[in-house]
């Protein structure tokens, strides 16, 4: 029962979007090897298949994120099911010898939501894992929501931050954002330009389809990007894209690696009170079991997107807003997506601080004194104003001069 | 590690929890249950039942209360026999054998 190799070559690349896998008869599943999964074609696999499969497509996607030779790598680790395989696969896609081409040094970032967590242990588990990991630094950081909350009431975190933020998609949205922002800006503090991060296919169709129902669609094309650059000196590389959630459970399993639960600082709720990611997980999942090509269905729907170029004339600005449909490079200091054109100009007639349109629309859930956002919030979207500006002349000026060379050879033809 | 009892033991199993799972009950990565002994097979279905109903406290994190036909796992949670997945096992259909060891995996969340 386990895949021929043509099978297997071609299973990484075809999804079978519409149908449901044939049920297994009870004379079929007498016979199954054990320590084998259903793949996503309806084929079993078992964890050598596996591996080979993860290894090629692994690689592949790491080739997207344009590592150069010898460059050091952030990789970020939360103990849950993605990351420690994302750890795994980079310590088997980097050759042994140095001077082997797609050679990279790695070092890890465990950011500790709940601050409970205990660092020497943590680093003691990766490095004693079955194959010893490489990395050179296990960096380890209390997570800024701890920030938020008096120390003594730091054991209660999620009661605190339900309190201050009371919707749980808003407050799910702000722990996201937080905790982003974070690994950026410690990438930046410690010169990482790359960083690796464990987001699985599922996790991202659920993602995109969470952000265009609380409209974010303009940064759709960034989020599922192989790498993402919209941080400008930081890239955010997803080489576990490809992979479903099922396939990476199984690969954590059968390689016996040891994963760590962080308890999530949102407060429990049933899935119909809960948050819209959690209501759109329920609906793509529920999806997914009974046709297993949905989430890349997803995934390949929203890669056909393009994010709208970037408004570069006067006459643009000077459009209705809602012709406004270009992006700026100013990202929402709340949750790190583009804040597109229209929402810009309208924060700026208004004199309202500049955030996505989710974010405002989530501000109203916040505490009456949380609302009030701290002014360092909006420091580097001062900075990309000021820098949207310079760019706005220069285009300007650009568009006068060409009317100037239009005017000069229309002279000079009817001279002729 | 937490123990079922059943009135009369006939068959003993072991199930484990990860990826968060153990939250819904009590914290306990394993569990070993004594099965009742009856005369018609005990399968998955009826394993998920009894669990659901004896140890978790919010049940709909577990159990796919959305299904009426059948009595299954959340979307999301997967489920091992033997280190083998359920789905080449005939799912909730398959009918538990003496010593299965069963493992149930939550993928949601986290990462």
């Amino acid at each position: 029962h386990t895949m021929t190799q043509q099978q297997h070559d071609s299973c990484g690349c075809k999804d079978d979007g519409d149908q449901a896998p044939p049920q297994i008869q009870k004379k079929e599943y007498e016979n199954v090897e054990k320590g084998t999964f259903r793949g996503r074609h309806g084929e079993a696999l078992n964890l050598s298949d596996l591996l080979k499969y993860t290894n090629k497509v692994f690689k592949k996607t790491l080739s997207k994120c344009e590592l150069e030779h010898g460059e050091k790598v952030l990789v970020c680790y939360s103990g849950g099911l993605s990351s420690t395989a994302l750890l795994h696969m980079v310590h088997s896609a980097i050759p042994l010898e140095k001077r082997r081409r797609g050679y990279f040094t790695w070092d890890v970032l465990f950011i500790d939501v709940n601050g409970n967590m205990n660092k020497d242990e943590l680093e003691q588990n990766l490095r004693e894992q079955p194959r010893g990991y490489g990395f050179e630094k296990f960096f380890y950081e209390k997570s800024v929501l701890l920030d938020l909350v008096k120390e003594e009431e730091s054991d209660n975190l999620k009661q605190v931050l339900s309190h201050k933020i009371k919707e749980p998609s808003a407050l799910e949205d702000f722990v996201r954002g937080s905790i982003e922002k974070q690994i950026i800006r410690f990438a930046k503090s410690h010169e990482f330009r790359k960083v690796l991060v464990g987001s699985s296919a599922n996790r991202l169709a659920i993602r995109v389809l969470g952000d265009v129902s609380k409209g974010r669609g303009t940064s759709i094309p960034l989020m599922i990007s192989d790498c993402d650059q919209r941080h400008k000196s930081v890239d955010i590389c997803r080489p576990l894209k490809q992979f479903l959630n099922k396939e990476l459970a199984f690969f954590v399993y059968l390689n016996k690696l040891q994963i760590v639960h962080q308890d999530e600082p949102v407060t429990m709720k049933p899935v119909k009170t809960h948050s819209i990611d959690r209501l759109i997980e329920t609906f793509i999942e529920g999806l997914q079991r009974e046709f297993p090509g949905t989430v890349h269905t997803i995934l390949r729907t929203c890669e056909k997107l393009k994010s709208p170029q970037p408004v570069v004339s006067k006459d643009q600005l000077e459009q209705n807003a809602s012709d406004l449909s270009g992006k700026t490079q100013i990202l929402c200091p709340l949750c790190n997506n583009l804040v597109s054109r229209s929402e810009l100009k309208h924060s700026v007639e208004n004199d309202e601080k500049i955030l996505c349109y989710g974010c405002k629309r989530n501000l109203q859930y916040y505490a009456e004194e949380e609302r009030n956002l701290s002014e360092d919030l909006f420091e580097e979207v001062r900075a990309e104003r000021t820098a949207l500006s310079r760019s706005e002349m220069r285009d300007m000026l650009k568009d006068v001069l060409l009317d100037s060379a239009n005017e000069d050879s229309c002279q000079s033809g009817d001279e002729k | 590690e937490q123990k079922l009892e059943a009135s009369t033991n006939t068959m003993s199993l072991k199930i484990h929890f990860q990826g968060g799972l153990e939250l819904l009950f009590n914290n306990e990565t394993q569990i070993s249950l004594d099965m009742p002994s009856s005369p018609s097979p005990f399968t998955l279905s009826d394993l998920i039942s009894l669990l659901s109903t004896k140890c978790t406290k919010q049940k709909e994190l577990f159990l796919d209360t959305a299904q009426k036909e059948k009595t299954t796992v959340r979307p999301g949670v997967l489920v091992l026999v033997n280190d083998t997945d359920w789905d080449l096992l005939g799912a909730e259909e398959y009918e538990i054998q003496q010593s299965d060891d069963i493992v149930f995996i939550s993928t949601l969340h986290g990462g």
